[in-house]
């Protein structure tokens, strides 16, 4: 698992990504880690296949006892499927996700963990001095969903928006925003299925100063290119498998 | 370490339990089949009246047979259920632990792989204990198996009996001989029932006790 850190000032941010072992068929994740002092939150954590390669790439950068905190931002296998996996070295940390999936999340093998439901309007957690706040993204392609936005890196975790199908070797970040479009074009036109969740949305986003706009798969955007991102996916119609 | 899980496999556990249940359903219906009979064996002792007074306590035995098998093959079932359920978990238990000591192969050089250490030794923990507690999960469902066979026990004799007494009840001499032919023939087939239900268990204990 390649690891790459996208902040590192006072806090720091990891992104894990691009499995060289990952098994075919199974779409490649990006997993997030954002590391305040003594502790640490995963964002996404991946699906059980990932699972392994994800924390030996963890152990590099932090102590399993420092992850306090998990995150999902909807139910998915691949945001969260390794959740039973985890809670064996994470016996006493908290799973943050929509109050929506709370019940569903426990079929993925997990009987103990404690889980702090997140309420529609979303919410904020606090790692040390940091202060992440979960913004409301329902129907993204979720009908409960979140990102994580963190305005001291001015990050912003954005799930499955902002995701691309490409190769398993492709670079972190965007380098030519117009080629990456074919890439993002059927996800989010099939994926994401309602306009007015995403107007909402990107309305929402806009009000954000973000440097880094990071997905849950493919590469991340920086700089303009997360505004040329929020330009074109709202002028994207979405929901296209009713014609 | 455990790796690929084989003979062991809960899967193979699931299957045993799914099919010892299914055996013991047949075993059921043969059940409430002689408490059927004995209704009969009934009426036609009456009927025959003097002629089959030592027929009563004969019947009596065979109903109350048949409800001590109907109420074991009830607990049986509920506990290969839970046999089943408890598999699942070790399974879990033991396909985490695999994976966990894979991490830590892979993480050797990594500067925080010591702190999973308590984790894998809680692990290792678990996995005994949950083998230990698989075990003694199926032997109590063997111990409620050899329970059936102690209360048939008895179905060999009685229908020698039962024959002596049939011999004089005149007219109704033919009709008393079907309720014993009939107990012998039930008793025999949950005898088979229950053999072959032993014997699967007695495969799961062994690949249980020699894995790893
Ligand atoms: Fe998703
Ligand atoms: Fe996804």
């Amino acid at each position: 698992m390649k690891t790459t850190k996208i902040y590192d000032s006072g806090h720091q941010w990891y992104v894990f990504a691009r499995d060289p072992e990952k098994v075919e068929g199974i779409i490649d994740t990006n997993q997030y880690m954002v590391k305040a002092g003594s502790r640490a939150i995963l964002l996404d954590p991946g699906g059980i296949e990932v699972f392994a390669a994800m924390l030996t790439a963890v152990l590099h950068h932090a102590r399993v006892d420092e992850i306090t905190d998990l995150f999902a931002s909807h139910q998915d296998p691949d945001i969260i499927s390794s959740l039973g996996l985890w809670e064996q070295a994470l016996p006493d940390a908290t799973l943050h996700t929509p109050w929506l999936w709370e019940s569903f999340l426990r079929h993925f093998g997990s009987k103990n963990i404690k889980i702090k439901p997140i309420a529609d309007e979303g919410g904020t957690i606090e790692l040390g001095e940091v202060k992440l706040q979960f913004i409301p993204a329902h129907y993204l392609h979720a009908s409960g969903n979140f990102h994580v936005y963190d305005p001291q890196a001015r990050i912003l975790m954005s799930g499955d928006v902002g995701a691309a199908l490409e190769a398993p070797d492709a670079p972190m970040f965007v380098d030519d925003f117009e080629e990456h479009i074919d890439k993002m074009k059927m996800f989010h036109q099939r994926w994401m299925p309602s306009n007015r969740a995403k107007q909402d949305w990107i309305q929402r986003v806009r009000q954000l100063n973000i440097d880094i706009m990071a997905p849950q798969h493919g590469r991340l955007f920086k700089g303009e290119d997360v505004q040329r991102f929020l330009d074109w996916f709202e002028a994207l119609p979405v929901g296209n498998a009713i014609a | 370490m455990p790796t690929a899980v084989q003979t062991n496999s809960p899967e193979n556990i699931l299957i045993a339990a799914a099919t010892i249940t299914s055996e013991l359903s047949k075993v059921r219906k043969i059940a409430r089949e002689m408490s059927l009979g004995v209704m009969n064996a009934k009426a036609i002792s009456s009927r025959a009246g003097e002629a089959a007074r030592g027929f009563q306590p004969i019947t009596d035995f065979i109903d109350e047979m048949a409800h001590e098998v109907m109420q074991l093959v009830t607990k049986i079932s509920h506990q290969a259920l839970r046999l089943s359920r408890f598999a699942v978990r070790r399974n879990h238990i033991r396909k985490t632990l695999g994976i966990y000591q894979q991490v830590i192969q892979k993480a050797g050089d990594a500067p925080y792989s010591h702190s999973l250490d308590p984790v894998i030794a809680k692990l290792e923990n678990d996995h005994v204990e949950y083998r230990n507690q698989l075990i003694s999960n199926i032997r109590t469902l063997k111990s409620l198996l050899d329970d059936i066979n102690y209360s048939t026990r008895g179905a060999q004799v009685i229908s020698t009996t039962s024959r002596v007494e049939a011999s004089q009840a005149g007219e109704y001499r033919k009709s008393l001989e079907v309720v014993a032919d009939n107990l012998e023939q039930a008793s025999e087939k949950i005898r088979l029932q229950v053999k072959n239900s032993q014997n699967r268990l007695q495969d799961v204990i062994s690949s249980v006790m020699h894995e790893d």
